[in-house]
């Protein structure tokens, strides 16, 4: 989680990123429609929240 | 990340990882959810997921009453809301102010670097958007469990088909004559912190009541506002109580550094107009006195009406009380924590977390309690987190540097370790919250 999103690092993740980027139980942090986004793969699955922690 | 959540290691905030939302306080907001798809060896984000599906509750009480408007009484209301409740919510306070950012009164807006709107938790319409009825500025008198009903110090009375009870505690006044004096304050709410402000304004010297959490917060922010402070402690050092010597000696010195004078292993024997006379004769020049010398939990409406309590409103792991259908969350719950066995806690989180399970075991969720204890302090450039609960006889020993502003103070009961306080190491923390939680044996 990060307290600023003013800033977007990381990759594209609406342009496609390789799977294998993204290793198992890992936290990648880039950036989807101007937000900080936070990918997480969990075996074969993969989520994708707002990395902005709300509080 | 742990298990299917993400944290935030600030102030260890909890979300969903398949649904964004915050399970855990203190976020009270979902983070934004994304459609991903995997295509061959590549994968990518298809866009935003705006429309979740609408809960239904387990159980919908006819009614919700909660009494208490703060931290616990305010995240449970939201969340009985989040959880798909339709019913009415009355959400009543003794304050005249809606639920807001405590934690702040003591620190950044005290010290005047918080403006006036980060301090509401959410802004009036919120709660008329959400249909939860207010009634501030109110209390609550009695309960009449038979009858299921609440009469208010007003003559109203709402019935109830769930009730929680959130009502906090009140500051500790000292015990020393003409205590009603105008130039001691106490603070407890935001008419508190404003009325110290003001003071503040056209004041130059200070004296502070209490070397905890409260007093020292306060002596930082008085400070920030260029008064000079003195500190009056009966401990001889700030904290050692809670942190353990290396963090009071750290607290004590940051204080120092930053010009705070400390007047410790002392007490006031007299607070006059201009100044305050300790008990070895010394006498500290200030135009006013803040006193944080402890809360005491708000109990006795819980107790008249026949409610088990036993310092503090007794509750089970689901934080009902012993008459079904009241619940109880925040300072003046007594719940049977699984590492610590039954504990009360004055913190913010845990009160708003207690407010979130309590709602949903209002629904009939059935989820047990059993976050470890969590809270935040700041002191200057100190900043400490401490998630467990040490009962005060714990062996402490440190890993890493506080001097350094770097380090945590790890706190054991024979093998087992009971919390964790640390500067400058927020994962570390957080990766104690998680094996405290979890029960795993934590490396020292």
């Amino acid at each position: 989680m990060a307290d600023d999103s003013s800033q977007l690092t990381g990759p594209d993740f609406e342009k496609g990123i390789p799977i294998d980027d993204v290793a198992d139980g890992v936290m990648l942090l880039g950036h989807a429609g101007g937000e900080a986004v936070l990918v997480v793969r969990r075996g074969e699955e993969i989520f994708a929240i707002g990395a902005t922690c709300t509080h | 990340m742990v298990d299917g959540t993400v944290r935030c290691p600030w102030h260890h905030a909890c979300f969903d990882l398949r649904t964004g939302e915050a399970l855990r306080a203190p976020a009270l907001n979902d983070v934004s959810c994304w459609k991903t798809e995997k295509n061959g060896a590549r994968f990518r984000i298809t866009g935003k997921i705006l429309n979740k599906p609408a809960r239904k509750p387990a159980i919908s009480p006819e009614t919700v009453v909660i009494v208490g408007a703060g931290a616990a009484g305010g995240a449970a209301a939201e969340m009985l809301r989040r959880q798909g409740y339709n019913g009415p919510i009355t959400l009543i306070g003794r304050d005249k102010s809606l639920p807001y950012d405590r934690p702040n009164l003591s620190k950044d807006y005290l010290a005047g670097n918080a403006p006036e709107e980060w301090i509401p938790l959410r802004p009036d319409d919120f709660y008329r958007e959400q249909k939860i009825d207010t009634v501030t500025g109110t209390e609550v008198k009695t309960i009449d469990t038979r009858k299921k009903q609440v009469t208010l110090s007003d003559g109203r009375s709402f019935g109830y088909g769930a009730l929680l009870l959130a009502t906090g505690s009140d500051p500790v006044h000292l015990d020393i004559p003409d205590y009603d004096l105008p130039n001691l304050f106490y603070l407890r709410t935001l008419a508190d912190s404003r009325r110290i402000i003001e003071k503040a304004k056209n004041a130059k010297r200070a004296v502070v009541i209490g070397e905890s959490f409260i007093g020292l917060e306060v002596a930082w922010s008085l400070r920030e506002r260029k008064l000079e402070v003195a500190v009056v402690g009966k401990h001889s050092l700030p904290l050692e109580g809670v942190l353990g010597r290396e963090f009071g000696e750290l607290i004590k010195k940051t204080h120092e550094k930053n010009g705070v004078k400390f007047h410790l292993g002392r007490m006031p024997a007299r607070i006059e107009e201009k100044h305050v006379q300790l008990d070895d004769g010394t006498k500290l020049d200030c135009d006013f006195v803040v006193a944080g010398i402890g809360v005491r939990p708000n109990i006795r409406l819980a107790e008249s009406a026949g409610i088990t309590t036993d310092n503090g409103v007794v509750v089970n792991e689901f934080l009902e009380t012993n008459v079904p259908g009241i619940f109880a969350a925040g300072d003046i719950a007594s719940w049977p924590d699984p590492r610590a066995g039954r504990i009360r806690v004055e913190h913010w989180v845990v009160a708003q977390r207690q407010g979130q399970t309590a709602a949903r075991n209002i629904l009939g969720a059935r989820e047990r309690f059993v976050v470890p204890p969590f809270f935040w302090s700041n002191h200057f450039d100190v900043h400490i987190q401490y998630v467990g609960h040490s009962g005060g006889k714990d062996l402490a020993s440190v890993s890493g540097d506080l001097k350094a502003k770097h380090g945590s103070v790890i706190f054991k009961d024979g093998e087992t370790i009971t919390a964790v306080a640390s500067v400058g190491r927020h994962h570390e923390n957080l990766q104690a919250e998680v094996a405290l939680e979890r029960g795993d044996k934590l490396r020292p």
